[in-house]
């Protein structure tokens, strides 16, 4: 494997690629390998799109047809770059009931996303969940770790502004 | 063996075996899905399920549950039936039942257990998920709405093919069977995978749409491409021929086919087919009758014979004749034309490798049969292109490896299909395979307990080299499969293979064409003095002494290097008689044009280079006017009986030395790149030029070369380039392959194209090159 990246890795800094080659080489060989170099390899690059995955094949030895059903298989894997915050909008019943729904409308509109999609300016993926256990609080929304209860959609913007 | 008994049925079975197995020898019919015995048992279907007696209620997979001494194995019992009905019911919930407008439909698996199992209702809804359709990839069409995900595909594509395309992609309901990215299919296009599919996800598209499959009559035949001569079944309508699927895989038959197989049979109604025989007057090729023509050609040939002697006729053949007319021809050329000179292009290498095993004509030669292709415990590739020459041996050996402990070593300048699977890959210089093979029958010759002297020339690692000796000295078990270059010298590797011959298990020379075993072994169609390569002809043109060409189905023009200096030194020849079935370059130079008739449209034996006879009887009514070459000979044997004999010396010049590099010349020097032409993996013989649709996959002349070399010169996939030899210059698609050496470019698909076949040269290996960048 040859530091000079290609074309199709140029959306990656030279920094990110030397890594990538390095969690290959670290697991070159060794069975069972895909996984943790898949896993470590997103932490560095944030998603796998297909280039990185042939890069990931070449090195391990592997068909790329393998490396691409692994990643599509596992929820937790991404081929599609994830904003820099992951915002939830819970729709189980009682969310749905309390206004849940017209938050779920209210992002789609203002922030031009749709569900299990990144905005174009990467700074939310958005993704509804079915009940988080806190109905007391519904409606709810998740902003990467922070639980928002009774959101209004009038109150959304200003929820949302704090994470930019 | 044990013994079990199967619906009552006694029956004996080797240790191991599965139930399945075991209820398929006692006549039993188990509904199998996802199971083919090409390849691993994978129990996804849960068709098979059978209840053994002393346990009820407890349902077996029997296709991967292995068979006990005293089983008593019930098959039909109300659980058993009930659980498949289910079973099948829950698979149709996501089959859409479109079998008006599928192509399967009468040989579709999944409709044929419905209606044995009378499922008449489908209480659990059938609502199919659509899922995508694949119309853009070559050849085969891929509607993932009708898959079950048998994974049936997905498994013959990695463990036999060896290709690994197919992987099953997301999860739960989502699953789909597909490329990496969704792209369109860019395989080997063996078409195992539509062999397999047991539904009609996986379509022919030369047969979609076409027609109905019980309309079709089912005619056992062969593969013509090339010399494994694989089984085929040949399906017509009404005598026209529809679609080619490989033999079913029962007894010895593999069930295997390729590519060239699968999808070349169109070349059979080529528009290049040549309906009627033609002459030459007042130099215009006019239509003649058969009779006319005959006397033309045999009038031309007499006088040349007459003024020039007999020996300077030459017989260039594509061994694409039966035995027995390989048999009558070479007979009829040793009494009219003294024994003259007779050779191949196309399998030039075959028959250089297959006269240093003989030593001399009609010696018997200890042929590897693909039962010591089976049993062997090593196999040892002698050069690179072996499955490219011969597709089916890349399933042929993936099946054999798989069983585990064996060793494949490979020889080779180049990543080959089989290098990419040896236990034991020896990566030789470009261009020095021939002197390595010549290195190692010197060391082997003189029990010297080494390795060749001069190791780092080679670039091969020494305890690699330490392993192959090993393997050659100790092992009886061994096989040697020696795969010539093509255009190049194969000396080298045919007096090693002779050497070993009698030490190892089998030796078995590869690159013939599909009867080039039967023309040479069988039936003597051979020059005493052995065969000639291009090179050694077209001088001995050029010098005058060869005067006259008889081409059975042969053509210098498309198949030899420096394709400008074969059209001057033809242009010189008194006569050219062109015999075959198709219309190529050197048929505007014949004198005489005489249609001959494919191995399809006749009767007769063909021999494969696993020495295995295969018996040909027509399958396809002959074309236009053509006549099988067994037929077109006993006119011309008449009209040249009263000729005068010249007892003449066996003349076909001695294979050209390979010249002794010279200085280089200033421009070859600045030539950083060394080229070397490799076999197609969807043909190069005269047949597999006229197939539409393998040209189609071949996509023209391609140029491989590493990675890195491919990033340096900042290519893009699919550059088309200007590929500069010391002998040419060409344009060619520009191709990475991450396994290659840097410094080596591959040539792919040079014969049949005069631009690749001006940048080589005969018997060199390997030639210095530089790519240029168009437009730069």
């Amino acid at each position: 494997m040859k530091s000079g990246s290609s074309d199709v890795l140029k959306e990656f800094s030279a920094e990110q690629v030397e890594k990538l080659d390095g969690i290959i080489a670290r697991y070159r060989g060794k069975p069972g390998g895909l996984i943790p170099v898949l896993e470590e390899a997103q932490m560095v690059l944030d998603y796998l799109p297909v280039p990185v995955q042939k890069r990931i094949a070449d090195g391990l030895n592997l068909p790329l047809a393998q490396v691409y059903g692994v990643v599509t298989f596992y929820s937790f894997f991404t081929m599609k770059p994830r904003g820099r915050h992951t915002l939830r909008v819970c729709l189980g019943t009682a969310c749905y009931v309390r206004g849940g729904k017209s938050i779920a409308e209210n992002i789609v509109k203002e922030y031009k996303v749709g569900e299990g999609e990144t905005t174009p300016d990467r700074r939310f993926t958005y993704e509804t969940v079915r009940c988080l256990g806190a109905c007391g609080l519904a409606p709810v929304i998740v902003v990467n770790e922070n639980v928002h209860g009774r959101v209004k959609t009038q109150k959304l913007k200003s929820v949302l502004d704090e994470y930019q | 063996m044990i013994t079990l008994k199967v619906n009552g049925i006694e029956v004996s079975v080797p240790r191991g075996s599965t139930i399945l197995q075991a209820a398929e020898k006692a006549g039993v019919f188990v509904p199998t899905l996802c199971h083919d015995r090409r390849i691993t048992p994978y129990g996804a279907c849960r068709l098979c399920v059978v209840e053994e007696r002393r346990k009820p209620g407890s349902l077996i997979p029997s296709c991967f549950t292995p068979a006990r001494d005293r089983m008593e194995i019930l098959t039909e019992t109300p659980a058993v039936l009930e659980a498949v009905r289910t079973q099948l019911q829950l698979i149709l919930v996501n089959h859409p039942l479109e079998c008006p407008i599928c192509d399967k439909a009468g040989e579709c698996t999944l409709q044929d257990l419905v209606i044995r199992y009378n499922v008449t209702e489908a209480p659990f809804g059938t609502e199919a998920f659509a899922r995508y359709l694949d119309r853009r990839s070559p050849l085969i069409e891929r509607d993932m709405t009708r898959c079950v995900l048998c994974g049936r595909c997905v498994r013959i594509c990695g463990e036999l093919q060896g290709r690994e395309e197919l992987e099953f992609q997301h999860r739960g309901h989502k699953m789909v069977v597909g490329t990496d990215g969704g792209r369109a299919l860019d395989c080997d296009f063996c078409g195992l995978c539509v062999s397999t599919c047991p539904v009609g996800a996986l379509n022919d598209k030369l047969f979609k749409d076409g027609t109905r499959v019980w309309k079709l009559r089912r005619e056992p035949s062969v593969c013509t491409h090339c010399g494994l001569a694989c089984e085929a079944d040949f399906h017509l309508e009404e005598g026209q021929l529809r679609r080619v699927t490989p033999a079913a895989p029962t007894g010895n038959g593999k069930g295997l086919l390729c590519a060239r197989g699968q999808f070349g049979w169109r070349a059979f109604r080529s528009p290049s087919r040549i309906g009627a025989p033609r002459i030459r007057r007042d130099g215009v090729l006019h239509e003649a009758g058969w009779n006319e023509a005959i006397a033309h050609a045999a009038k031309a040939l007499d006088a040349v014979r007459r003024s020039h002697g007999a020996a300077s006729v030459a017989l260039l053949t594509a061994d694409h004749l039966t035995t027995e007319e390989a048999a009558a021809w070479g007979a009829f050329w040793r009494d009219t034309f003294g024994g003259g000179p007779v050779g191949s292009i196309q399998a030039d290498g075959y028959r250089q490798i297959l006269e240093t095993l003989a030593g001399v004509r009609g010696a018997r030669v200890a042929g590897g049969t693909p039962r010591d292709l089976d049993e062997a415990d090593a196999l040892v590739v002698l050069g690179g292109g072996s499955a490219e020459l011969h597709p089916v041996l890349k399933p042929l050996v993936n099946g054999w490896l798989r069983r585990g402990g064996r060793e494949l070593a490979v020889v080779s300048s180049w990543p080959d299909a089989l290098t990419r699977r040896a236990t034991l890959p020896l990566t030789v210089t470009p261009g020095l395979v021939e002197d390595f093979c010549g290195e190692l029958l010197a060391a082997l010759g003189s029990e010297r307990a080494g390795a060749p002297a001069d190791l780092a020339r080679y670039g091969i690692d020494s305890c690699a080299l330490a392993r192959l000796v090993g393997l050659l000295v100790e092992s009886r078990g061994v096989v040697v499969l020696v795969a010539p270059e093509p255009w190049g010298d194969n000396r080298q590797k045919a007096r090693l293979a002779a050497y070993l011959q009698d030490r190892v298990r089998a030796v078995v020379p590869l690159g013939g064409q599909v009867n080039s075993a039967g023309a040479v072994l069988g039936s003597g169609l051979v020059s005493d003095g052995g065969a000639g390569n291009g090179i050694a002809l077209t001088e001995a043109i050029e010098a005058g002494r060869i005067r006259a060409l008889y081409l059975l189905g042969e053509d210098p023009l498309e198949g030899l290097p420096d394709p400008q200096r074969v059209r001057r030194a033809l242009e010189r020849l008194d006569c050219i008689v062109c015999q075959s079935p198709f219309w190529t370059a050197v048929t505007d130079l014949a004198h005489a044009v005489l249609p001959s008739a494919l191995l399809h449209e006749k009767r007769g034996s063909i021999l494969s280079l696993l020495g295995e006879s295969r018996s040909l009887r027509p399958v396809l009514p002959p074309f236009g006017q053509s006549r099988s070459d067994g037929e077109i000979l006993p006119g011309l044997a008449a009209a040249l009986a009263t000729g005068p004999r010249v007892p003449s010396a066996p003349s076909m010049p001695e294979p050209a030395a390979p010249r002794p590099a010279a200085t280089p010349a200033a421009d070859e020097a600045a030539m950083p790149f060394r080229l070397e032409a490799v076999p197609s993996l969807f043909g190069d013989g005269i047949l597999s030029r006229q197939s539409p649709d393998l040209e189609e996959l071949r996509r023209g002349l391609r140029v491989v070369m590493s990675g890195e070399d491919f990033e340096r010169l900042g290519l893009a996939e699919r550059e088309t380039v200007e590929v500069r030899t010391p002998a040419g210059s060409a344009r060619a698609e520009a191709e990475r392959d991450a396994g290659m050496l840097k410094g080596l470019l591959l040539l792919r698909h040079a014969a049949g194209r005069p631009a690749g076949l001006s940048l080589i040269r005969q018997g060199a290996g390997c030639i210095p090159a530089d790519i240029v960048r168009i437009g730069t």
